[in-house]
C-alpha cells in the first residue's frame, strides 16, 4: 500500500521530468541559430521523452525515458557570407520555432508548480498525522 | 483490528478513513506528475462504498457473521478490512493519448488534504477525550 511517503517521490519524478522539458527548451532558445552542433550539423532541437516508472501498486511515477533530437531538415536562409554556407549560398539554421518553445516552457513550469501544489498537500497532510499525537 | 474497550468502532474508521486518504494522495500524485506522459490514463481511488459497508458492519446495522450453531461466538465487527480500488479512466483525453485532467486533480487534491486534516483532528479529539478519562478518573 502507497503512503504519504509514495506520495513525495512521485511528486518529485514529475518535477524532476519537467525540469528536464525546461532544461531541453532553454537549450533550443539558446541555439536557435548554431550552425555547428555536435554532429557537425546545424543543432538538433531536443525534445525529452516522458515515461511512467512504476513506484507502488496503482502508483505511477515519471521519467525521462531519452531525450529525442529533432532529425527534421532545418530552415535554409540565404547568407553567402556565412562560413557554413554551401555553394548555392545557403546556410541551414536549426530547426526550432520560438513560439512552440514559449509554448513548451509555459506549460512545463505550469506542470511544476502543480507537482510543488501536491508535495505541499503532502506535506500539510504529514504534519496532520504527526499532530494526532500531540493530543 | 478488532474492536476493544479502548480501540472501539470510533477509532477503527479514523483509521481507516487516514489510510485510504493517504492512498489517494499517492494517486493524485501519480496523476499530476504524468500530466505529460504520452498514453497515461487517469486513475481515481474509490473507497467509500466500501467504508459505509464495513461500517455498517462494524456498527452491527449491516450484514454481521451468522451464528447458526450453538458453539458460535457472535462477532459483532469487521471480519475484513474494506478493499479499496483503483479505477483506470476512460475518458477521452488529449491526441497523446493522455486524459489527465489537472483542474479534477487539484479539486481532489484539495478535497483529499481536508478530508484528512479533519479525520486527524477527529483521531486526535478522540485520542483527548481517553486521555482525559485516564488522567482525571
Amino acid at each position: 500500500m502507497s503512503n504519504l511517503f509514495t506520495a513525495f517521490h512521485v511528486s518529485a519524478s514529475g518535477m524532476s521530468a519537467q525540469r528536464a522539458r525546461i532544461n531541453a527548451t532553454s537549450s533550443n532558445i539558446a541555439n536557435i541559430q548554431t550552425t555547428r552542433g555536435e554532429d557537425g550539423g546545424p543543432y538538433r532541437r531536443m525534445d525529452p521523452v516522458f515515461e511512467t516508472v512504476k513506484m507502488d501498486d496503482d502508483v505511477y511515477g515519471v521519467e525521462v525515458a531519452e531525450v529525442a533530437r529533432d532529425q527534421e531538415p532545418g530552415r535554409q536562409v540565404f547568407d553567402p557570407g556565412h562560413p557554413d554556407a554551401n555553394e548555392e549560398g545557403y546556410v541551414e539554421l536549426p530547426n526550432i520555432n520560438l513560439v512552440e518553445e514559449m509554448v513548451n516552457m509555459i506549460t512545463a513550469q505550469r506542470a511544476y508548480e502543480a507537482n510543488t501544489s501536491v508535495i505541499d498537500s503532502t506535506k500539510k497532510m504529514a504534519r496532520a498525522a504527526l499532530g494526532i499525537a500531540e493530543g | 483490528m478488532s474492536s476493544s474497550l479502548l480501540f472501539d468502532h470510533t477509532l477503527t474508521s479514523l483509521h481507516r478513513g487516514l489510510n485510504a486518504r493517504q492512498e489517494r494522495q499517492s494517486i493524485v500524485a501519480a496523476n499530476v506528475a504524468n500530466v505529460d506522459t504520452p498514453g497515461y490514463k487517469a486513475r481515481a481511488l474509490h473507497f467509500e462504498a466500501a467504508l459505509q459497508r464495513a461500517n455498517a458492519v462494524a456498527t452491527g446495522s449491516g450484514e454481521r457473521l451468522a451464528v447458526t450453531q450453538e458453539g458460535h461466538l457472535p462477532v459483532a465487527g469487521d471480519p475484513a478490512p474494506p478493499r479499496t480500488h483503483v479505477t483506470v479512466s476512460e475518458a477521452d483525453g488529449r491526441v497523446d493519448g493522455n486524459n489527465v485532467s489537472l483542474e479534477r486533480e487539484m479539486a481532489t487534491l484539495a478535497q483529499n488534504g481536508i478530508e484528512f486534516n479533519a479525520l486527524s483532528t477527529l483521531t486526535r479529539k478522540r485520542l483527548g477525550l481517553m486521555r482525559y478519562a485516564l488522567m482525571n478518573g
